[in-house]
Parts: C-alpha cells; structure tokens; sequence
C-alpha cells in the first residue's frame, strides 16, 4: 500500500488555500506542535511543500489524483470514494485528444480501505493517508494519477490485452556478442545519440541509416560517413541502397557487427505509404497462423510444387522470402504473395518492377485478387498454375520453405 | 483571469500497435485567447533598448532608430519602465531605468545619439541588462530590444560568451529580442541570442522598417498574458522522448521540459515531441501527461494546466492506420520544413548545392508551407529567394534563419 499524507487535512486548510492562510494555519499548528517532534516534523514538511509554488503544484496533481477530486474543483464535489469507472474516463480512454481539467482521476481503492476523511480534519492528522490497489499491468501500486496507473500509464478502469506476442526483430551483433535490437522502420547507425550507438572514433555522428520494412526486408544506406560503410566486405557507396539477409557481416568505420534478421515477415502496418491497398495485405497478414497444413498450391511449368497453407506465403527474388524464385531476373526482391483470408487465397503483388499477371491479366500494386482453382498466374516471367488440390505430384518445394 | 492558457495534446496516432516498439509524434498546443477588451489594462512594461551606434550606423540607419525609440516612447504609458543604452566602443547608459513620465525629454536625450566607431555588443547588452534587472518586482513584463548592424569587434566577441549572458539574463526573467539591420550583421549570433531566451529575432533589410518592426515588437511585449511558461511532458515506464522540433528539451526523471518565455494573448504554441513506445499489452495507456506551468502575471500566481495523450494498444495491426490524426501529421510537415531549410542553408553555405538546385529546394519547402497554410513564412521564403536572384546571398541567409527560428519557435497568431 502505498500512501500520500494529506498536508491540508494535516493543517486544517481546504485545496485552495492561499500562500499566506497556509502561512498561517502553520504558525497556529507549529506552536501547538513545540514539543511533539514527530509531530511537528510531519508539519514541517507539509508546510515546505505547500509554501514552495512548484512543489505544491506537482503535491497538488497527486493529492488530487489520489483523492479521485478535480483539480480546481472543490474538494466537496469529489465523488464518493472506491467509485470507479465513470463515463468521463472511459471516454478519455477511447480519444486522444483531451482538453485540460476535463478528466478526472478515480480512484482504484478497494471501498472500506480508505481512511481519509477528507475536508479540514483534526489538527492531529498525521495518520490522513489513502490507500491504492496494485495496477493489473505493471503491479505497482501507486497513486493513480486522473485514472491512469502512475507508473506504466495505463487506464485502470479499463481491462488489459492479452500479451501480444513477440514478433521477432532483426538485431546486430558486435564481436563482443553485444545485441543491438532494431525496431520497425528507420535506425540510424553512429556515434552518439543514434539507434545504435557505436562510440568509437572511427563512427560518424550519423553513419548510416539501416530500415526494417513491414515486409521484414531489410535494406542499408551508407550516410556519407567519413570512413564508409562495407556490406559483407564490399565499400557500400554513400546513398546506395543495398539489402541484408541474415547473417551478412557489416563495418562501420572500424566496428565490425553481424545482423540477425528473423524469417517471418513482421507484418507491421508500412508507414512509407498512406494508400488504402496496404490496410489490406496487412489485415490479411494479422490473421492467426491457424491451420498450417498446406491446403493449395502453385505449381511450375518444370513440375515444382509450391505448398500454401492459410497464411500470408511470400514469394520473391530475396531469400527472406518463403519461396525463393531466383531462376527468373524479371522476379522482384520481394514479388507477390498469396494471402489467405475471408477463407479464399488471394494474389497480391507487392509492386514488382516487371509485375504479377492472373489469366494474362496484369495486376495493380497492392490489390488483393481472388484465386480459383486453374488459375494462372506468372510473376516476372515465372509462370505458375493454382490448384486447390493437393493431389498433383511433382518435386515438392516445401524444404525451401525458409 | 481572461488570459488563461489552454493546453491540447494529440497523438500522431490514437491506435498503436501492441507488443512492437513505436515511434510517434506528440503535439502540444498551447492557446492563449485573445480579446480586444484587454488593450485597456494590459501588464506594465520594462523595456531597455539597446542601440548600435557604431560607425557603420552613421547617417540614415541611426535617423530611424532615433525616430523608432521616439515612437517606443509614445507607445509607453507612465506605468511602464524605460531605459536606453547605446553602445561603441564604449557603453553609455542614456537614460537609466525609469517610468516613462516626461516623454519629451527622453526624447530629447534620444535625439542626442551620435555615432561612435566601434561595436562593443558585449557590454552594451550586459549594461541593458543591468538596466532592465535594476527593476524590482515581478509585475513587469521585461524585454531588452538589441539592434545592432554589425559583427562585435570589441569587448568579449565570441558567441559562447554572448549566448551565455543571454542565458543568464534569461534565467533572470529578461528576454532578449535581437534586432539584426543590414547585410553585415552576424545572424547566427544574434538568432542564437533570440534562442538562448526564447526571445524574437527580426531580419531587418532596410533603414526605413527599423520604426515598424519597433512598433510590432513592442505591441508584442505589451500583450503578452503568461510569463516563464514551460512545458513538461510526464512519460510513464516504456515512454520516452526523442528530441522536440525547435526546443531542446532537458530531461529529468522520466519528465521532459522545454522553456517557452512569454506568450502573448491570441497565440498559439505547437510543439512537436517526438516520441519511442517500448513494446505494450494491449490495452489503454495515457503515453504523456502534459503539464504547462507559467506566471500569471495578472494574479502573480503560478498557474498549472495538464492534458493527457491516451494511446490504444491493440492487436489488430490492421486497424491501426484508421487513428491516424491528420494535425499532426500536418505540423510534421512543417516542422520537416524547417529541417530540409536548414539543410538548404548548409548547402548555399558549404557551395555544395548549385544556385538552381538552391532555388528548386527553396520553392518546394515555399509549395509545402503555403500548402499547409504557412503563408507568413512561405512570404519569407519567396523574400530571400527574390534576394538570392538579386545575388544578395547575406541577405537571403539572413531571412531564411528567421524562417528557420520561426518554424522551431512554433508560434502563431
């Protein structure tokens, strides 16, 4: 339990008093206070804060808080205590935007816990405290502050998620087995003040930029640093943009890191592009990996057996990709995928320079098509027959599944 | 009292992805309303100018600054505070700190500045400020006016030295608003200076403007309705801030505060807060609570406002992009602007852009900022593009700095 004395109760002053009733309501209290130190100690301090406009305003936002009263309101409207969820913090919940003072805090006590009795107590109140059940997220109990958890932030009316899972990210090593994990996005590689920070003399402030696309592709750009930047032992030219797989050994100046980039796509919204088609793929992306028995198939012209199951399968030039087609320069890095959703597959091409046809008909970027069995579809020049069944036979690609 | 502040936060985005690391925006919005009724009992001033007077300033420049502090003078009332300091080699204190009651004899005295040769900024500001701290008393609203036309070439003439004092003073409650004039000025120093004290910096170009820029600034200082206003942003576990657009910020346990000086009435403050989530639960979270302290200089008590940014963790990634909020995105824009200016200004100075590519870059940040309803700043821009055609390259430097502070100050009427 955690507990905030009550500094006015403990001075008889109501919230609002001002510096000079606070001066005084001291003065009265300390004298009577003379010779009962604790006491008089607890005064000491109420009046140290009160009286010092900056520490009375940060007690105030906590007292307040803790109380579940409105600041600036009168301590006398405060609703009844262990009230809990009201509408105006639910609200507060579901909208970003939240004019000033229009919140307002509740508590989380446990009713009957409370031993507050609010208002101008006795002068004796040393004991005036409340009383805080622990946050369901971070188990801290603390003071809620305006219905939030004070230390996580989280809106105790509301119920927790469950835990998402951990996706994995791409992470560098250093030749000291230091980890540095990579996030969603842009990362800047340099000196000080960067995503990864590398202090090392050799290292520009801003060295060179590494991204994590939603795809899970991985690309680097050198940010015309001074000692350059080397791609698997090759100088990568300032501006050029240059793809890491898993495992691809990269210099910065003269630090020398492994990247780790994990086979699964990451699945993540892409922030580069605001156009309506990607809020599809990536729904499509979210769904749960259900079933993962193949249940279709794309096969080759030469008899290879492409297994699909209901998920999202990638196919590209890059070896992130679930299938690899690397025979074929016309196919992208990363080309197409079939998507299962609304218990369908689906083709989506992912803005292939030499693109994805259906029954010879060339497809939009990032429209998701439905597929029927005997469907043909070519990517690049890779042509490739659709088939709910998975009764054909040929050399199935399952084992290059990566 | 009429001139409180309101504060509004947003959140680049209402719904995030839970269980990954985000990076966000966050953008506070700062109102004082305005009202007309006020102009009749606004706050008592204390101002000190601070006047050049070197060589250079000879002949017409010093025969408008002598009618713009005859004109300040009009302006103040007998309640407000005045001193005015001129500066050379040597520092005069013309008129020591007092309240404006015979207008014309100050006039007189202004009418007597005569030139002198060199220009000791230094110690004219440090005797300006003396001048201005010399007054008692929280209820002034304090500004230091510095016009100079010229590098310092005596007394202490480095940047730290100077910025520094600014910073002192600062602390002090005195703001300092620089006043470049003419091409010869150094205007890193003197933006540096309106930067150090979130003061206001004025290119201006011509002799003839130095009496309405004076006008416009001192209409600046005599509607000003919160004093020392400074912004701290609470993060919770998990929440960190990157950096702010414009605002260094200082950080402190989990707490992230930038200054903003005075604010006048009818103004809006953006700032933009850059911001990392580490990994989530799903659920709600408020990610910052805003808290906006400043000096109501009405009461003379410190007054507190907080808003809180509340931010949905959820699983369905597809979703995410529907909380989305467009102001943000909006400021963003202009706040990347102000980068990709500073960047232009590099290039001109390092002569690594060309002067078309100089002028491409410039007329796209304009087409963004008009787009996005900057027109104030879009103007400024087109100014120093028209100044570079002219192949006054100082000049162009000089306004777009002005652009540049003025992006990272935020404020708008």
């Amino acid at each position: 339990m955690v507990e905030i004395k009550d500094y006015y109760d403990l001075l008889g002053i109501g919230p609002d008093a001002s510096p000079e009733e606070v001066r005084r309501a001291y003065r009265d209290r300390a004298q009577d206070a003379m010779w009962d130190r604790p006491h008089f100690a607890v005064l000491a301090e109420a009046f140290d804060t009160l009286k010092d406009p900056p520490k009375r305003a940060a007690y105030d936002l906590k007292w307040h808080a803790a109380r579940g009263s409105q600041p600036g309101g009168a301590a006398a409207t405060a609703p009844p205590r262990g009230a809990t969820a009201s509408a105006a913090a639910a609200d507060a919940g579901s909208s970003a935007t939240i004019a000033m003072n229009q919140t307002s805090g509740r508590t989380q006590a446990m009713p009957g816990t409370s031993s507050s009795s609010g208002g101008a107590g006795t002068a004796r109140g040393g004991e005036a405290t409340m009383q805080i059940a622990p946050c369901p997220i971070c188990s801290t109990a603390a003071p809620p502050d305006e219905g939030f958890c004070a230390e996580c932030g989280f809106l105790l009316t509301s119920t927790p998620g469950p835990e998402a899972a951990q996706r994995p990210l791409p992470f560098l090593v250093d030749a000291f087995g230091k980890k540095f994990t990579l996030r969603a996005g842009d990362n800047i590689v340099g000196r000080e003040g960067a995503d990864v920070t590398l202090p090392d003399r050799t290292v520009s402030r801003r060295h060179a930029r590494i991204a994590v696309q939603g795809d899970g592709d991985v690309w680097m750009e050198d940010l015309g640093s001074t000692n350059g930047t080397q791609r698997a032992g090759h100088p990568l030219p300032p501006g050029q943009r240059a793809a890491l797989g898993d495992g691809t050994q990269l210099q910065f100046g003269a630090i020398k890191l492994t990247i780790s980039v994990p086979d699964a796509p990451l699945a993540l919204p892409l922030p580069q592009q605001n156009g309506e088609p990607k809020a599809e793929p990536v729904a499509a992306l979210e769904a749960p990996p259900g079933n993962t028995e193949p249940v279709a198939k794309l096969t080759g012209t030469s008899g290879q057996v492409y297994a699909l199951t209901e998920t999202t399968t990638t196919f590209g030039r890059r070896s992130t990709n679930h299938y690899v087609l690397s025979g074929d320069p016309y196919v992208s890095g990363a080309h197409a995928q079939i998507v299962f959703t609304d218990s369908k597959f689906h083709v989506l091409d992912l803005g292939s320079t030499n693109g994805t046809t259906l029954n010879g008909r060339r497809l939009g970027a990032h429209a998701l098509i439905p597929l029927a069995d005997g469907d043909k579809v070519v990517m690049g020049r890779t042509p490739l027959v659709f088939a709910t069944q998975l009764s054909g036979h040929g050399t199935t690609h399952e084992e290059t599944r990566t | 009292m009429a001139g409180a502040l309101s504060l509004e936060v947003r959140v680049g985005a209402r719904l995030a992805a839970a269980g990954e690391r985000t990076r966000e925006h966050i953008l506070t919005q700062l109102t004082a309303p305005g009202g007309s009724n006020l102009t009749g009992k606004r706050l008592p001033v204390n101002v000190s100018l601070v006047i050049d007077r070197s060589g250079s300033m000879e002949g017409e420049p010093l025969e408008y600054v002598k009618r713009a502090c005859a004109h300040v003078v009009d302006l103040l009332e007998p309640t407000d505070i005045l001193s005015i300091v001129t500066f050379e080699e040597n520092v005069d204190v013309l008129m020591p700190a007092r309240h404006v009651t015979d207008r014309d004899l100050i006039k007189q005295h202004i009418a007597r500045i005569a030139p002198g040769n060199t220009t000791n900024l230094f110690d004219g500001l440090y005797a300006g400020g003396a001048q201005a701290a010399s007054v008692g008393g929280a209820g002034y609203v304090t500004r230091v006016l510095l016009l100079t036309d010229g590098e310092p070439t005596a007394g202490l003439r480095d940047f730290a030295s100077i910025t520094n004092q600014v910073a002192d003073l600062h602390a002090r409650g005195i703001t300092v608003t620089a006043l470049g004039f003419g091409p010869e000025y150094n205007e890193e120093l003197m933006a540096g200076i309106a930067r150090r004290c979130n003061g206001n910096y004025y290119h201006i170009a011509r002799p003839e403007e130095i009496p309405n820029v004076f006008r416009k600034e001192l209409q600046t200082v005599l509607s000003v309705t919160a004093r020392n206003v400074r912004l701290t942003l609470h993060l919770p576990q998990g929440c960190s801030v990157r950096q702010v657009y414009g605002s260094p910020p200082t950080f402190g346990a989990r707490t992230a505060e930038i200054s903003l000086g005075d604010v006048e009435r009818d103004t809006t403050l953006t700032k933009l807060w850059e911001v990392d989530w580490e990994p989530h639960r799903a659920g709600t979270y408020r990610v910052a609570k805003a808290v906006v302290t400043y000096d109501d200089p009405g009461t003379g008590r410190m007054e507190t406002r907080s808003a809180n940014a509340v931010v949905d963790f959820i699983l369905d990634r597809g979703r995410i992009a529907q909380g989305a909020d467009p102001v943000v995105a909006q400021e963003l824009g202009v706040a990347l602007a102000g980068r990709d200016l500073e960047q232009t200004m590099h290039g001109m100075r390092t002569q690594q852009l060309s002067a078309a590519e100089v002028t491409m870059a410039l007329e796209r940040t304009q087409a963004l900022l008009t787009q996005q309803g900057r027109s104030e700043e879009a103007q400024e821009i087109a100014d120093a593009a028209g100044a570079l055609r002219r192949g006054e390259g100082g000049g162009a430097e000089k306004t777009l700095i002005g652009t540049i502070y003025h992006l990272d100050q935020g404020r708008r009427k």
